[in-house]
């Protein structure tokens, strides 16, 4: 990356001392003076091109080769696992990603409180002051956890009702709501059995926050965290917190956003 | 020192090319006309293509890229292929292909609709997202607007809407409608003032969504992923009135680096788009 900056800033100022060295002697070169002026003409405009595309551009050119190597995606994850490194240039950028957990629907509210929450909402995102990120992210659950953890609270239920029915006066409205549980977990069992896919919504706020050492980004990082849960989690009276481990590589890592191997294709 | 920005490599390379150019005219009879002229064509030209590299290198990158066959492997298994409207990971021999694509919202909910618009929205908003049954994800990255240039800019353009209205007041046969719409437009640049000045703070925002298909090979993947785009073009862009395109090139890989980390000062977020 270096070499290809110190081409494009070469370039440049090849262009224009070459320009500058024809203007100087004022053409008296002749039809001498077109070759700098066609050198110039075209290292300026090939300055830009390296500088957008030169980091595949130039190894395509000179070793003709056609996969370039870069490491956008490789970031460092802490032992804490709450917080994402990635070193960009000279900085460390630090990200970390919290939950928001709104408790009320939209549907359950009225109109006024809607509108209230949409003006609150817009009037706390533009009083913070960091770049900040918002994300609903709906992901799959892992169907054959999900079947098995549904299947468990059926035969729970089912045992539940066959101690009931050993009892010497047994509870019918208990029986009546445990039939009643039974049916449900039975409906959603036999939704995917039909192919229905179980998901599941997450909505997390992202800020990231830069430094010149990889604890002062994590540490203004986590300033910003403070800063957005104070600032969202008080106007909104929504619970923030942060997210770590698994529900956080999901929200940059799309391996733990769908189901893995084969089994969940 | 000035910081080699995007920008200013544009503006270096454009204005380089110009002073080279304009020596070139000047020189014109000594440098022997058909080359003179030859020179003052590749010139501007050079300009020209620098200028469409800066303003649409995103719609430019994916057609070099898949003329020459150039991929992009990013690290821990991603890849971006030719056509760069795709990243594509294997894991464990299933491949995950994600798509990004561009959302615009044409309007604020709170500032220039009905509240009844805005609480249909949120609704239909809750709705749409239930409805759709695979992985995607809605992004909405906000950031301060810089206040004195936001201002200057609404104050310039009620001048303009009230010069507008003016010239049209003076007609002989004044339109009503046309009338009407400056009216509109002023007492709406009215109300965005008002609202900066009694504190509230301007905000700007990209939207993004993004989508990941599976299959066993990178095909598959990439067709389930189009399918899902389809169908989030359809079910979402349609209740919600939301233009949704989908993103290649430079602004792939600009969403993709966003998973990770995200320019955190407005100056370095804004120069970066």
């Amino acid at each position: 990356m270096a070499e290809v900056n110190n081409l494009i800033i070469g370039l440049l100022a090849a262009s224009g001392i070459l320009s500058l060295f024809v203007f100087v002697t004022g053409g008296t070169l002749g039809i001498l003076s077109a070759i700098p002026l066609l050198i110039a003409i075209i290292a300026a405009p090939l300055s830009f091109l390296l500088y957008k595309w030169g980091y595949w551009l130039v190894p395509y050119v000179t070793r003709g080769q056609r996969v370039i190597q870069s490491d956008d995606a490789i970031v460092e994850i802490p032992h804490t696992e709450d917080v994402v490194v990635k070193k960009v240039g000279d900085y460390y950028y630090a990200s970390m990603y919290v939950v928001v957990k709104i408790f009320k629907s939209v549907t359950n509210m009225t109109d006024e409180e809607k509108f209230g929450f949409m003006e609150l909402w817009e009037r706390t995102v533009s009083a913070l002051k960091p770049v900040t990120k918002y994300a609903v992210l709906v992901y799959l659950k892992d169907l054959y956890k999900y079947k098995e953890s549904i299947e468990a609270r059926k035969a729970k239920a089912q045992m539940e009702i066959a101690k009931e029915n050993e009892k010497p006066n047994p509870d019918k409205q208990r029986l009546d709501l445990l039939m009643r549980e039974i049916s449900m977990w039975d409906g959603i069992l036999s939704r995917l059995d039909v192919g229905d896919k179980p998901t599941a919504i997450l909505t997390y706020i992202q800020t990231t926050a830069k430094g010149m050492t990889k604890d002062a980004a994590m540490a203004a990082a986590r300033q910003n965290v403070n800063e957005i849960r104070t600032a969202i989690g008080t106007a909104l009276n929504v619970e923030i917190a942060p997210l770590s481990g698994e529900d956080m590589k999901r929200c940059f890592d799309w391996e733990y956003t769908l189901p893995r191997g084969t089994k969940g294709l | 020192m000035v910081e080699l920005t995007e920008r200013n490599a544009a503006l270096a390379a454009i204005g380089l090319c110009l002073f080279a150019t304009a020596i070139t005219f000047m020189n014109l009879s000594s440098l022997g006309g058909i080359f003179g002229v030859i020179l003052i064509i590749i010139g501007v030209l050079g300009m020209a293509a620098t200028y469409v590299l800066f303003t649409m290198g995103y719609a430019v990158m994916p057609f070099m890229t898949s003329t020459l066959g150039v991929s992009d492997l990013l690290g821990n298994g991603y890849k971006i292929p030719p056509s760069q409207d795709v990243v594509i990971r294997n894991v464990g021999g299933i491949y995950h292909a994600t798509m990004y694509m561009s959302a615009r919202f044409y309007e604020a909910a709170t500032s220039e609709v009905e509240e009844e618009m805005t609480v249909a929205y949120m609704d239909l908003w809750e709705r749409a997202l239930a409805g759709i049954k695979f992985p995607f994800k809605f992004c909405l990255i906000s950031f301060p607007e810089d206040i004195a240039k936001y201002r200057e800019n609404l104050e310039t353009q009620r001048y303009a809407a009230t010069i507008k209205l003016g010239k049209e007041r003076e007609k002989p046969n004044p339109d009503a409608l046309t009338i009407d719409k400056w009216e509109r437009e002023i007492a709406r640049l009215n109300a965005m003032l008002a609202r900066l000045t009694a504190g509230e703070k301007p905000m700007g925002a990209v939207m993004y969504v993004a989508t990941t298909g599976i299959g066993v090979n990178e095909a598959a993947a990439i067709a389930a992923a189009q399918r899902q785009v389809g169908e989030i073009r359809s079910t979402v862009a349609n209740a919600l009135n939301l233009d949704i395109k989908v993103v290649k090139g430079e602004d792939l890989k600009r969403c993709f680096t966003w998973e990770f980390y995200i320019p955190p000062d407005r100056a370095e977020f804004v120069s970066s788009l």
